[in-house]
Formats: structure tokens, sequence, C-alpha cells
């Protein structure tokens, strides 16, 4: 939702107008598409992502393979860690401290179930494991050491080291941010890896000196957490098209719900909106100049980032063929969903059943992120704005955020063979 | 499944209690946005459809019709079009494409693959003649109902063993290999069968089965000069003799390179019906003998039946005869579905022609048809195409009375001379309800001609035009098998 249009970056409408002639039905040629590129590139400048980037990016240890995905994911929780503190330190009576703080635990959580499932996915191949950079020593640059002790975020620190501990307990080795460490496991070069001290350097946002405004804060930490889950996403995207392609059809399929539970967590990040006064919200929007130029704009297809991770999702479909091992039928003939009914009621290649449906759950889970998403935005700033009043009311105008979740299914063979596979047992 | 009354366990019933079918919708030709609308949506909902995962010109949806006549269109980047490949049908409005979803005892229509080609084109045929589409819409089966009555008749078939052939009481006939050819046919011709298996005293084994192509064979053998074999030497030539030579002469005919010779065909009383109807068909034979032996390794074997695909047809058609609905493609017309060879139409690639003889074609040519084209028929046809009788393989034994082979030249002899030798002779097989040659119409269910091809001696129908007998096509028991099968 932090998409703005500063003033010095304000662009005349026309810009954002992709398909110049409206026709009978939607106009969109493609539902998923980014915003004006000038709007783009405010809301990349204001999230500092440039060299945000360059940290997810910095790879240290060439032999480890989780690297690409799990430094992102491991920054992104430390990015967390600030926020909790910085939720921590508001000076605001009337904030809802109490709800901030559950979120902001259950946020933690899921993020280091995912980190755990990552860690724990790579112990799957023993060749792998040698490669994660490990040692005897505690992280010293965790923001984490400091919510545990800091008196306002005590509990939520402890409560924290504990979910690590539980969490990581299938995996080879541990965090190394404080937890107890009871099974004595190497702990995971925390600092080399995370680079805590760099990622802090970005603390600030580039209008905090002149924003008086502590939702500022909060939107632009948010975002970062969120930004850094969609370079996870890509990253861990093209894993899966790899695997699918070298035909390891059970690590793809493990990557898969990964991505799934991504699309869930960035869901779960962007309700953290819903918490911040609704007031000092439309103030800061105001003072960012974020509005919607154009009813077909939605604020989130600003990130590059997560219009590229919902193309990808949505481009997970091309691999089917790959899957069943069976090609198109360019006549239209139902090949693919044949080959997808056999394979279902076969039963004997279960790990490519995993893998499909794990794909169906991705397209799922991210349908839901913009409805969502939709509801969301018409929380905070309400229907008219949001353009979210319109969708019942006027069918043939739909916005690009309600294209992208009224789409038809991105796996129409798969459905078919659903819906035929159903027939076919009602009938018997 | 189907039922008269409503069966509330069906997922998909409308509120309004009517049954809805899914029927899917594919639009091969591109485009960028692609919706479906039509008389199901009242013309004003646009169903959007998806790029097929792997192929983005092929876009799909699958939609839940009730039972009716329906039109569609698609709408494609802005702009209404109609697939030509599918039924369409020109009104008020434009070209709209039509689909028919059958009732409750027919049986709903979808995009099969295996009908996409030729069917398709005579259902537009059908659509293009009548005023009224709806009355003569042809319904096509889908790939649900198809797979669901495959699995019915498996699990029948699998079931019940070869054992339930064996009729209450009859013959059979077995032959000695030693016996001289000559004799051999004499016997399958007195006796009225197309073949026999051949027992051998020596090694007390069943060992083969002497049928109509050894016979054709013979004759094509005698036929040609400078054969070692000759008239007087059949009168002492064995079976076994025979078979030794044929190893040689096979491999001229048959293409295939088959190994000869290959061990007997057979099966057993407690085989199941499904592995029977494989057996057949795998090794293209007509029947296989059924031979029981009470001991371990097979000795002192007993012949009980010679199982044919008519028997194991018989069966299926008297387990659903009082349940048709729960196969629910047999009242598919037989145009609507792929099953047998067919004359293919004008600008339209057949792999398997179908081949015909004129009434004055030699006999010659016939019997090289028959062997050269791996089929057990002709339908021989006048100049109109329209049907004038058929010569099969089994038609060959005719010769055999009065010794009319050693008379006859192959060549100088034409079809309808051999007919008519045989039709003087009559011999009690292949003959039911007098009728020698059997024909069905494009528009008839699935189960009548089943019916038909269960009777004995019936081995497979010619589809004729109503009124011309001009030949369509022709369906074989084998064809109906591998089609119910799956093959």
């Amino acid at each position: 939702m932090a998409d703005l249009d500063l003033q010095r970056k304000m662009v005349s409408p026309k810009l954002h107008v992709t398909i110049p002639e409206p026709c009978k039905l939607s106009s969109v040629s493609s539902p998923i598409s980014s915003s004006s590129s000038a709007a783009c590139s405010a809301y990349e400048l204001y999230l500092r992502l440039p060299e945000l980037r360059n940290l997810w990016s910095s790879l240290y240890f060439p032999h480890w393979i989780s690297e690409p995905v799990l430094k992102p994911a491991l920054q992104a929780l430390e990015i967390t860690f600030r926020l909790i503190l910085t939720v921590a330190s508001d000076t605001r009576p009337y904030i809802n401290r109490r709800e901030w703080i559950r979120r902001l635990d259950s946020l933690t959580t899921s993020q280091i179930k995912i980190v755990a499932a990552i860690c724990g996915d790579e112990d799957n191949y023993e060749e792998n494991v040698s490669a994660a950079p490990v040692s005897n020593g505690w992280s010293s640059l965790s923001l984490l050491s400091e919510i545990a002790t800091c008196r306002t975020s005590e509990s939520v620190g402890q409560k924290i080291l504990s979910t690590i501990e539980n969490e990581m307990r299938w995996c080879k080795y541990t965090l190394g941010l404080g937890e107890p460490n009871l099974a004595g496991k190497p702990y995971l070069q925390y600092d080399a890896v995370c680079l805590p001290e760099e990622l802090h350097s970005l603390k600030n946002n580039p209008y905090a000196d002149h924003i008086e405004n502590q939702e500022n804060q909060m939107l632009y930490t948010s975002h970062q957490i969120l930004e850094s889950w969609i370079y996870v996403s890509v990253n861990l995207l093209y894993r899966i098209e790899s695997r699918i392609e070298e035909g390891k059809f059970e690590k793809a399929s493990s990557d898969v719900y990964l991505l799934e539970r991504i699309w869930k967590l960035l869901s779960e990040i962007e309700d953290l909106h819903i918490l911040m006064d609704p007031e000092d919200f439309l103030k800061v929007k105001k003072q960012l100049q974020i509005k919607s130029t154009f009813p077909n704009d939605a604020f989130c297809f600003r990130s590059k980032g997560l219009v590229e991770m919902a193309k990808m999702s949505k481009e997970l479909r091309q691999k089917v063929p790959a899957v069943l091992e069976v090609e198109v039928d360019p006549t239209g003939g139902p090949r693919l969903q044949e080959a997808a009914m056999k394979l279902y009621s076969r039963k004997t290649e279960y790990e490519k059943i995993h893998l499909l449906q794990g794909m169906q759950a991705v397209e799922s889970a991210a349908k839901r992120f913009f409805f969502g998403y939709q509801k969301l935005v018409a929380a905070m700033i309400g229907n008219a704005e949001a353009n979210a009043n319109r969708t019942v009311a006027n069918h043939e105008s739909y916005d690009s955020l309600t294209q992208v979740f009224m789409e038809p299914p991105y796996y129409p063979s798969l459905d078919a063979a659903k819906t035929f596979l159903g027939e076919f047992w009602s009938q018997l | 499944m189907f039922g008269s009354t409503l069966d509330s366990s069906r997922g998909n019933s409308a509120a309004s209690g009517q049954l809805l079918t899914p029927t899917r919708f594919v639009w091969p030709y591109g485009g960028r946005r692609v919706f479906l609308s039509g008389s199901f949506t009242r013309w004003t909902e646009h169903v959007p459809m998806s790029p097929l995962e792997g192929c983005p010109t092929v876009f799909q949806v699958i939609c839940n019709l009730t039972p009716g006549y329906h039109q569609y269109k698609f709408f494609v980047d802005g702009e209404w079009r109609h697939d030509e490949h599918q039924p369409f049908v020109s009104g008020n409005g434009g070209v709209v494409n039509t689909i028919f979803i059958t009732g409750p005892d027919m049986v709903p229509a979808g995009f099969s693959p295996e009908t996409l080609g030729r069917s398709n084109m005579d259902v537009d045929d059908v659509f293009l003649r009548t005023a009224d589409p709806s009355q003569e819409a042809v319904p096509r089966m889908s790939g649900v109902d198809l797979e669901l009555s495959r699995h019915r008749i498996s699990v029948l078939l699998s079931t019940r063993t070869a054992y339930e052939l064996l009729p209450e009481s009859g013959k059979v006939i077995a032959l000695d290999v030693n016996l001289p050819v000559k004799q051999a046919f004499h016997i399958l011709y007195e006796q009225g069968i197309p073949l026999a298996p051949l027992w051998d005293f020596g090694k007390g084994q069943f060992v083969g089965v002497l049928g109509p192509l050894d016979f054709i064979l013979i004759l094509r053998e005698l036929g040609t000069h400078g054969s070692n074999l000759t008239e007087e030497e059949l009168e002492t030539h064995t079976i076994a003799a025979w078979k030794e030579g044929k190893a040689h002469i096979s491999r001229q005919y048959d293409g295939s390179g088959r190994p000869y010779p290959r061990p007997l065909v057979q099966v057993g009383p407690y085989d199941n019906l499904k592995d029977v109807a494989l057996k057949i068909l795998q090794n293209k034979v007509a029947a296989v003998p059924v031979i029981y032996s009470s001991l371990q390794d097979g000795s002192y074997p007993q012949l009980l039946h010679l199982a044919s695909l008519s028997g194991i047809l018989k069966c299926i058609c008297r387990y659903f005869r009082h349940s048709s609905s729960s196969l629910p493609i047999l009242q598919q017309p037989i145009c609507s579905i792929p099953l047998g060879t067919w004359v293919p139409r004008i600008g339209e690639s057949s792999s398997k022609p179908l081949a015909t003889l004129r009434p004055h074609a030699s006999l010659g040519s016939a019997l090289a048809l028959l062997v050269q084209a791996e089929v057990s028929s002709i339908p021989v046809v006048d100049d109109n195409d329209s049907l004038i009788d058929i010569y099969s393989r089994s038609d060959i034994t005719a010769l055999a009375k009065d010794k009319a082979y050693a008379q006859i030249h192959l060549d100088d002899m034409t079809v309808h001379q051999a007919l008519q030798l045989g039709q003087d002779a009559s011999p009690p097989y292949g003959i039911f309800n007098g009728q020698r040659c059997h024909m069905c119409l494009r528009s008839d269910s699935l189960v009548k001609v089943m019916e038909r091809l269960a009777n004995p001696g019936v081995r497979r129908l010619v589809i004729v035009e109503a009124g011309s007998k001009r030949v369509e096509g022709i369906i074989s028991l084998s064809d109906v098998f591998q089609f119910l099968l799956g093959l």
C-alpha cells in the first residue's frame, strides 16, 4: 500500500493507459501488470529497494544452495525484529500496542516456520549439509537480543527465542540468536549470512527527517519485510522451475508448498495495516502522496517484485505438461486432462500429485492475497477510492486487482480433470 | 447413475432439480482474452476461458449444461467468433455453434478427442441438412461416459470366466494333424464350421487350428505355376505337412514376418473373459480353443469349446440388457463414436482405407485382398457403391463342395460366381435369419449394433446409407471390442 506518487515524480494519468480503447469487456491485456514506471521507481526509492537488493543478492557461500532463498528470508526476519522494536518504542498512547505485539509475534512465528522449512528441506540432501556455514558462536549483531532484554519487549523476545528452539527442531543446525539450543547443534553464521549491521543501516526511510508521522516508519518497515519475502519467492520460483526440469518432483513439491505459505505470509504482513491509526495513516498517505491515479492501478502493482512473483506463480502452469509428461494437443484435445485423471486415479506417482496440488494451492493463495488486499485497501482508505464498490455493480469495468482474483483457473486441465473425476464418482 | 428419479447423491444437480452435465468447451485458435457465451448463460454472461497449461493458443472452460439443445459462440479479443470445426448453424443472429446435451437416459456431449475429426464433420452435415437442428442433433459422447462405460465392461469381463461361454450341450470338432488336407476341408464344409483345432496324437496335445486362411493359401498355392503342391498331392498331403509348408509361404504373404510356427493360442476355462477377448484381439484370430487339463503339466488336455468374441459380446448384451442406462455409451449412435472403418469423406484422409470389390472381380484378386489387407471380409458393391453382397474368408469353404476348387482357376472365376456357389451350398453357419449380409445405419445405436453382432455367424455389419444402400463403413466384432476395451 505504500505506493507513492511523490510530488516531484507526479505523472499524468495518460501514462497509466495500457490499452487505448476499452472495449465492451474488460480492457487490460494481462490482469497482472505493473504500474507506470514513475510510480514504480518512487516506490523503490521510498523503500530503499536498490540498497536492499544488494544485501539480498550478495552471496558469500557459493556451495550452499539454500543461500539465495534463505538469506533474504533471514533478512526479512531481522527487519521484523526492527519493527518489533519500533512498535515497542512508539510513543503514541493511542496505538493498539497489545494487538501489535500479538500480530508481530505471530508474524515472526510464521517466518521462523518458513525459515525452518527451508533449512529442513536442505537436510534431506546430505551433500549440501556441509555447505551451510556453521560455527560455535552466537550472533552478536541481531536485534533479537535487544528485544529479549528491553523492558517493554522482553516477553515477546523470550517467546521468539523459544519459537526458534522449537521450530528448528528438525534442522541440523540452529539460528544462533540466543535460543537455548538444548540439542547442542551447531549455529548458523547468522551475522555473516544475514548482515544485520548493513540491514539496519537502512533503518531510516528517505523522508524520515521531514515527515513527522510515526506511521511512516511502520509503513516503511513492514514493506521492507514484504519486499524481502517477495525476493525469496522469486528465487524460490526459479528453483521450482529448475527442479521440475530436472525431474525432481518431490523437491519441487516441497518448494511449491513453501511458496504457498509465503503468499499467505504476504497477506499477514499486509494485514498489519489495519492496526495503524486510521487518521495517522490517512495523513501519511497524503504526506507521501499515495493515491491511485487510475482506476486500473492498485497500489500493490507498484511493486515490480510482487508483479513478477504473481506472474511467475501463474506461469508455473507452463510446467504442467512436463510434470504429466505429455505434450499439449494444439488442436484442443483433452490430453493433459486425461493424463491428470490417470495420474490422480492410479496413485503411483504420488510426488507428482503432491506437486500439482501444490501448484493449485499457490494459485488459490495468490488469488486470495489479491482479494484480501482489495478488502484491506477498502478498509483503510474507503471503498470509493479503493474502487472496490464497483465490482458487483458494474460487471464490465473490473479494476486490475479484481481481474487478478477473478481470473479463470490457471490450470484448466487440472480443473477439468477434477470436474470429470468427480462426475465419474458421482455416477458410479 | 442417471435414474428416472433424481439421485440425491449426484452433486451437481441444479437447485431446480435438473441434471447438469459438465461440458468442455475449447477455442484452439489463440487470442489474448477469450470468453464463452451462449444460450446457457442467456447470452448475457461471458465466461472467461483459460489458456491451456503449456499451450497459450488453446483456451478451455468447463460449463455445466442442462439437457437439451444449446447454442454458443466465442468472444475473442472483442470479436464474436464461431468455430467451424464444431457443429454450427446459421440463424437470425448469425452463425452460432451448437451442442446437444441428452437427457437422463442418454448421453451428455463433450469434445472427445477421438471424435473431433471424422464424426464432427458428420454432425455438421446433419445440422446443415435439417431445418430444425434440435430434432436431429447427434449427441456426442463425453470422456466421462466413455470411461465409465469402459470401466463397467472391464469389471464385468474381469469377473466372468471362459467357463460361462460353454453351451449347455454342443459338440466340438478337432482334426488329427495326420489327416490329408483335402479331407479336412471336406469335414469343415460338411460340419459347417469355419475352423477346427488340430490334435497331434504323437505329442498328445493340440498344436494349432485349421481355418479358412489355410484353405485360401492352399488355393492360391495351387494356382501358382511351378508350385510343388499339386491337386493330386492334396489327397496325400497331411495337415502337418501343410502347416510346415505354410511357414514358408506365410513369410511371403505376411509382410510382418511373423515367426512361424507360433505356439497355439489357447485359454483355460477359468481365464476371465477380458483376458480371453484380449488374447483373441492381440493374436488376430477368430476364435481360441478353450482347453482344460486336470494335470499341472497340461497333459491330457480336453477341448471344451471354441471361444469367440461373439460369445463374449452376447454375455455383455445379456448382462446389460435391462440396465442399459448404466452403460451410457450404448445409446450413442455409431457415427458419433470412433468405431469401425469408414469410407473417408472427400478431403479427409483415413488411415485405414475400406476395401470393396465389384462382383465381376476375379476370385483371385478377392483372395489376395483378404490375405494382404488382413481383413476377414470385403463388401461387394455395384458401380454406385451400393452393397450387393459380402465376400468373407469363411466363404472359401464353399469351394469344397463337389471339389469345385479342383476345376476352377482363381483368376477366371468371378466373386459373383463364387458367391453363387456358396448360396447353393448354403452351409448352416454364416447365415443368420437367412441373411448373408448384415447391415446397419450410421444412426443406429451402439447397443443395436452389439446385439446384432452377438448373433452367431454375424462377424461384421456393413454400414450403409438408408435407401441407396451405399456402403459407408464396416464394423467388425473386433472393432467393437477394441472400442469397448479402450485399446
